[in-house]
Formats: C-alpha cells, sequence, structure tokens
C-alpha cells in the first residue's frame, strides 16, 4: 500500500521546459568539437612518419651486425691498437 | 531528412526532462542534454530509420544517462579512497544535490527519498520505471526503446516495486 502510494507520488514530479539557452550551448559544443578534430592529412602523415621510423630501426639493426669499412680496413692491414709489441 | 534544429525544437523538453528524471540535478541535466545533442549531431547521418527517430533519441539519452550515473559512482568511490588515505578528517561534501526543478517545494523531501531509493535500482529496472510513471510513455514504447519484450518490461517494473517496497 505504501508502495503504491510511493509510485503514485512521482505523478508529483512536473515537466520543464529546457533552457532557452541550451541550443546555442550545443553550437558552441559542435564548433568546439569540429575545431579540434584533426585534419584529413594527419593520420597519413602520422603513417608515413612511423613507416619511416620503421625502416630506419631495420637499417640500423641489420647494419649491427656486419663490420663498417673502417674495421674491415684496420683488420686487412693487421693494425691493433694494442701495446703488445708481438703477435702471441 | 530532418534538420539538426527541427530535431532540436521537437525534442529538447523531451532529453531535459529525462536528464533531470536520471540525475536529479539541473546543472547536472544541462551538461547532459547538450552532450546528448552533441552525440545525435554526431550519429543522425547514420540514422537508419529503423526504429522511429523518438525511439532513436531516447536510446542515445538513455545510454548516456546511465554512462553520466556510472562515471558519478566511480568519482564517489575513488573520493571515498582518498578519504581513506588523506590525513584530512573533513567529511567530503555530497557529488549532487538533489535540484529537480518540476518538483514543488512541499512534495521535495518525499521524492528526494523516493528517487534516493530510485537511485539504487539496478539500471534496467531503474530505466523502465522513469520511462513508464515519470515520461508515461506506454510499455510498447519502453519496450522498442531497451530493447526488449513487453513481457520483460512488465517484469522489470514488478522488480522494480518490489525493490522499492524492500528498501
Amino acid at each position: 500500500m505504501k508502495n503504491e502510494s510511493n509510485i503514485d507520488l512521482l505523478k508529483k514530479v512536473g515537466k520543464t521546459e529546457a533552457p532557452p539557452w541550451l541550443f546555442t550551448r550545443i553550437q558552441a559544443k559542435l564548433r568546439q568539437g569540429e575545431a579540434e578534430q584533426a585534419p584529413g592529412w594527419w593520420p597519413w602523415a602520422t603513417g608515413l612518419a612511423l613507416a619511416a621510423l620503421l625502416v630506419l630501426n631495420l637499417a640500423v639493426w641489420q647494419g649491427a651486425g656486419s663490420p663498417s669499412a673502417a674495421e674491415s680496413l684496420v683488420s686487412s692491414l693487421q693494425l691493433h691498437a694494442s701495446n703488445q709489441l708481438y703477435d702471441e | 531528412m530532418l534538420s539538426f534544429s527541427d530535431l532540436y525544437e521537437a525534442h529538447q523538453h523531451m532529453v531535459y526532462n529525462l536528464c533531470l528524471h536520471y540525475l536529479q540535478n539541473r546543472q547536472d541535466a544541462e551538461e547532459a542534454a547538450q552532450d546528448i545533442f552533441v552525440k545525435i549531431h554526431r550519429k543522425l547521418p547514420g540514422f537508419q530509420e529503423k526504429s522511429s527517430l523518438k525511439t532513436w533519441i531516447y536510446r542515445i539519452a538513455v545510454h548516456h544517462c546511465l554512462d553520466v550515473l556510472k562515471a558519478r559512482t566511480r568519482h564517489k568511490r575513488f573520493a571515498f579512497f582518498k578519504t581513506l588515505f588523506s590525513s584530512d578528517t573533513e567529511t567530503p561534501a555530497p557529488l549532487t544535490n538533489f535540484d529537480h526543478p518540476g518538483v514543488q517545494l512541499e512534495d521535495r523531501e518525499a521524492l528526494e527519498l523516493l528517487f534516493q531509493k530510485i537511485n539504487q535500482l539496478p539500471e534496467q529496472q531503474k530505466t523502465a520505471l522513469i520511462l513508464k510513471y515519470l515520461d508515461e510513455l506506454p510499455q510498447r514504447d519502453i519496450a522498442a526503446i531497451m530493447g526488449l519484450s513487453e513481457k520483460a518490461v512488465e517484469s522489470l517494473l514488478q522488480r522494480a516495486k518490489q525493490g522499492l517496497k524492500k528498501k
């Protein structure tokens, strides 16, 4: 019984009108959203930059295993950066 | 095709009142109504008329209000943990004050208490109750909005009433 009267109490909640300035605020939010949106070329530029970075990383990684030209010359001329006078 | 301003004119009061019923605070309802219309504006080109425009708007509004309530609960939990770990002995101020412009002063106390009980109901029961008793929608429309059968809505309403009786 008490519950029924509780539910009936909700009938006393009246309808209210939305404030008149609400639409202006919505329009401002929409304009703000458009301004914040990234330009169309942005994803392409990001993708290209990431691809370039990946290629650069691969090149460095592959180059790390093989000796450089200077290292090859040093070993072919048997030039050792050592204080030992004789190869023992 | 309806322009956005025409759509707003036709549904502004419906959305604002629904936000008030869920959030029971004028400022929160205004903020939520703005966000709902921004979402509607964004989604309008993809509206496929599988349901009526009113049903579609209701769905967006209900989901948004439930999201706001979830965020409010998370915020409350965070505030609780903050009080546990802070040396400050002051009790935090309530996050929202009951401020429903559709409630008369003489009914305020009783309705605030009732809304507190409604707020504790599970999401679906709360939605069914609000749409039925505050928005006064027919059960068929509630079923369409919630994506349920009319029987399921009836069952939700029964459980909501029982839930209110227990609390």
